[in-house]
């Protein structure tokens, strides 16, 4: 089987849906018996802890609160006592300060979760709910939501991108919401469209995931809405990457290292869309999630609705153990997530998959051959980069080539490493690129 | 360049099936049918030539690599299809000496001196062949490759052909190469210098652009790069055969294409993605591909970013 790059994107041998789709619903995970709650879930500063340790807590509760505006606020996902507040083990990011709340498996609502009239908050209303429920971007981002759609800082924002794409391999969550809650994906669009003064809404699907687009919009017919368009993009990767979708689905480019808001256009995840809906009109923050606990090596591969914290060890409990011992276990998409070494690490709000990769689809422990120039990296490249000439001007120190040849466009989606047939860690030397840019 | 091992806790977690060992190999078996209707065409000897060149660059590729303390590597192939691509341009009955010197060269000097695999600027086995010729002029002109019109050239060149085909197909060599080079030197010496057919492929420019101007070092690696590459190839090639009556014109018209190849590298740069926008994103050579939605008609009042 040749590969297959399609003008700087990669198709996969196969997506592997049919194991993480095997139950193909979303199942309610029941709280677990301690919760490991982050700090740092999100990009910008951590939020400062505002409970101690003793303290009672509801599922909504407050714990940890925004520090400034580039930041984003952490609740509580159980119902009990604060155990400790101190380092953990991060699946993105190593190690970082969080919260331990033990369940007392009652889980007491908080009373401000409330359910709201969308309809009559003000836009300003509506900001400072996104900003005090700790919504952020679900596709993996975590960037802030309220910073993201504030016209005010952001000026014109004409289009609004939900982005229903999932294109690496095992990955079901955003497939699974829009099949089970077109409507609060739908309404939750409707509150951001008005919050941002959207003149557009486009719904963006891959060609593998049709169902999901049909099930959106017949829901959008007998609603009696008609203001999502939907468009279906080639189930490549990384086509749902903000800056290439943006390219396929409006002919507009987004400056390299810019937000697309430098172009009026706002790209939401799904899930994303969700959270907002869940947060203005149910009032309820951010605290849990839906994470796919896939891979050849579980036993039973689920869906589940996770509470935000719920240590590893848990979801694959939940799944009912492994069937092999997994090759990999990684937090993420395969080809972004991260590997855990650590299972009593907790998931964060990012955490849209745990893949328990098997041994034979792992890389092997390899010899990196020098560059052959084959220029498959070149080819593979959804920014049109050169990544041949610019890992090798790395090796060779030679930043002004890597300037020259405008590295700080990469957006890191790892196809070149991908598609390297040297192996080469094409990826980390594009990072190091990037990196003489800032510098 | 030191030789470092994947770590294993580096995304992406997923690679794709191809390595330098399957492209390697790969190419020397779509290359092999053309060499055993070489062998039928020419006759017992011919097989000497193909073994003691195989043998002799391998053997020549693991003794240096040896010596001078770099990692062996003949199990990636790349020395058997160089053993193979030498003897191809050798004359049917060259003495073992002309066979083992050419390999030597090919090796020796084409690709280790230059720093190995991926490091070297001119096919090694063309250089290998540019040095015979000038050593020995009278011994070294012919080559393996049937071209007088007969039952036997055809043979080659169809096999040639498929060979190409196939590696086209499975992604080994670029396509834009064979198919501008071909393209240009076909259309200029067919239509301005009324050369034959027959005495077109008599150059031997089959083999030299399915399986000689597609060696990954000796291209650049943009697509432009390897039109602009190609297309220089053909010039060269057309120009230098079309005048002289020898075959053996196109190998020098390829290695001054390798030549341009590092200024083609790196005066052709594409445009990365969002470059040069004027901040309404709009303008870009890519603007039409592939859209299916019609540019927006609000951008007009976006123009005030810089």
């Amino acid at each position: 089987m040749p590969i297959q790059i399609f003008s700087g994107r990669i198709a996969f041998p196969s997506l592997k849906q049919d194991i993480s789709l095997s139950n193909p619903r979303i199942e309610k995970l029941k709280a677990p018996p301690a919760v490991i709650l982050h700090l740092n879930q999100h990009q910008g500063s951590p939020a400062v802890p505002v409970v101690k340790r003793g303290d009672s807590v509801c599922v909504g509760t407050l714990i940890g609160e925004p520090n400034g505006d580039f930041s984003a606020a952490v609740h509580s996902s159980v119902s009990g006592r604060v155990k400790q507040i101190g380092l953990f083990p991060h699946p993105m990011i190593g190690e970082g300060l969080a919260v331990k709340i033990e369940s007392d498996g009652k889980d007491t609502m908080d009373p401000a979760v409330t359910v709201r009239d969308a309809g009559r908050l003000s836009n300003q209303e509506i900001h400072s709910i996104l900003k005090t429920s700790g919504v952020v971007g679900l596709g993996g981002s975590a960037v802030p939501t309220h910073l993201k759609v504030d016209p005010g800082k952001c000026g014109t924002l004409h289009t609004l991108i939900l982005n229903g794409l999932e294109c690496e391999p095992y990955l079901a969550s955003s497939y699974l919401n829009m099949m089970e809650r077109p409507y609060e994906i739908i309404q939750g669009a409707k509150i951001l469209k008005r919050l941002m003064g959207a003149e557009r809404v486009l719904l963006a699907v891959g060609k593998n995931h049709l169902e999901a687009l049909e099930t959106v919009n017949s829901k959008l017919f007998t609603t009696g809405e008609n203001f999502i368009e939907s468009a279906a993009l080639p189930a490549l990767y990384p086509q749902g990457e903000e800056h290439r979708l943006i390219k396929d689905l409006l002919s507009r480019e987004v400056p390299p290292g810019k937000e697309a808001s430098e172009i009026g256009v706002v790209v939401l995840n799904v899930e994303t869309v969700l959270a907002v809906y869940e947060a203005v009109r149910m009032g309820k923050p951010l605290y849990e999630r839906v994470v796919t606990v896939t891979g050849e090596c579980l036993v039973q591969p689920r869906n589940l609705l996770a509470r935000i914290g719920t240590p590893l060890n848990d979801l694959i409990r939940a799944c009912r153990g492994f069937l092999r011992k997994p090759g990999r276990l990684l937090v993420g998409g395969p080809m972004t997530g991260v590997h855990q070494e650590d299972l009593s690490t907790p998931m964060v709000k990012t955490t849209n998959a745990l893949i328990a990769l098997p041994p034979e689809e792992m890389i092997r422990d390899e010899e990196v051959e020098p560059c052959i120039r084959c220029g498959y990296c070149v080819e593979a490249c959804p920014v049109f980069l050169n990544p041949c000439q610019i890992t090798l001007s790395v090796e060779h120190e030679r930043w002004d080539i890597v300037r020259e040849f405008g590295a700080s466009a990469c957006v890191e989606c790892g196809n070149c490493s991908y598609v390297c047939p040297s192996k080469r860690p094409m990826l980390e030397l594009m990072r190091q690129a990037k990196g003489a840019f800032v510098a | 360049m030191s030789a470092s091992v994947v770590s294993l806790l580096s995304r992406p977690h997923l690679r794709a099936r191809v390595s330098v060992a399957s492209l390697a190999w790969t190419e020397f078996l779509t290359l092999l049918p053309a060499a055993v209707i070489s062998i039928y065409a020419f006759g017992r000897t011919a097989l000497g030539v193909f073994l003691l060149s195989v043998f002799t660059s391998v053997a020549a590729e693991t003794l240096l690599r040896f010596f001078s303390d770099k990692p062996l590597q003949f199990r990636n192939g790349s020395a058997f299809l160089n053993g193979l691509l030498v003897a191809f341009l050798l004359p049917p009955d060259s003495p073992w000496w002309l066979t083992v010197t050419g390999n030597l060269f090919a090796v020796g000097v084409g690709r280790e001196l230059f720093g190995g695999p991926g490091c070297y600027i001119f096919q090694p086995a063309l250089l290998a062949r540019a040095f015979l010729l000038l050593a020995f002029p009278h011994t070294a002109s012919a080559w393996l490759i049937p071209s007088h019109f007969s039952q036997a050239a055809l043979l080659f060149n169809a096999a040639v052909l498929a060979g190409g085909g196939v590696l086209i197909y499975l992604r080994v060599i670029p396509w834009r190469v064979p198919f501008y080079y071909l393209g240009v030197a076909l259309l200029i010496s067919y239509f301005f210098q009324n050369h034959r057919l027959s005495e077109i492929l008599r150059w031997g420019l089959l083999p030299l652009a399915f399986f000689y101007l597609t060696d990954f070092p000796a291209l650049p690696v943009t697509g432009q790069g390897r039109i602009l590459f190609a297309v220089t190839g053909a010039f060269f090639t057309v120009g230098l055969c079309g005048q002289s009556a020898g075959p053996a014109d196109a190998t020098y018209g390829i290695l001054l294409a390798n030549a341009a190849v590092p200024i083609l590298d790196r005066c052709l740069r594409s445009r990365v993605l969002g470059e040069c926008v004027n901040g309404t994103g709009k303008r870009g050579r890519n603007a039409q591909k592939g859209s299916r939605v019609e540019p927006l008609s609000v951008s007009g009042r976006l123009e005030t970013n810089d």
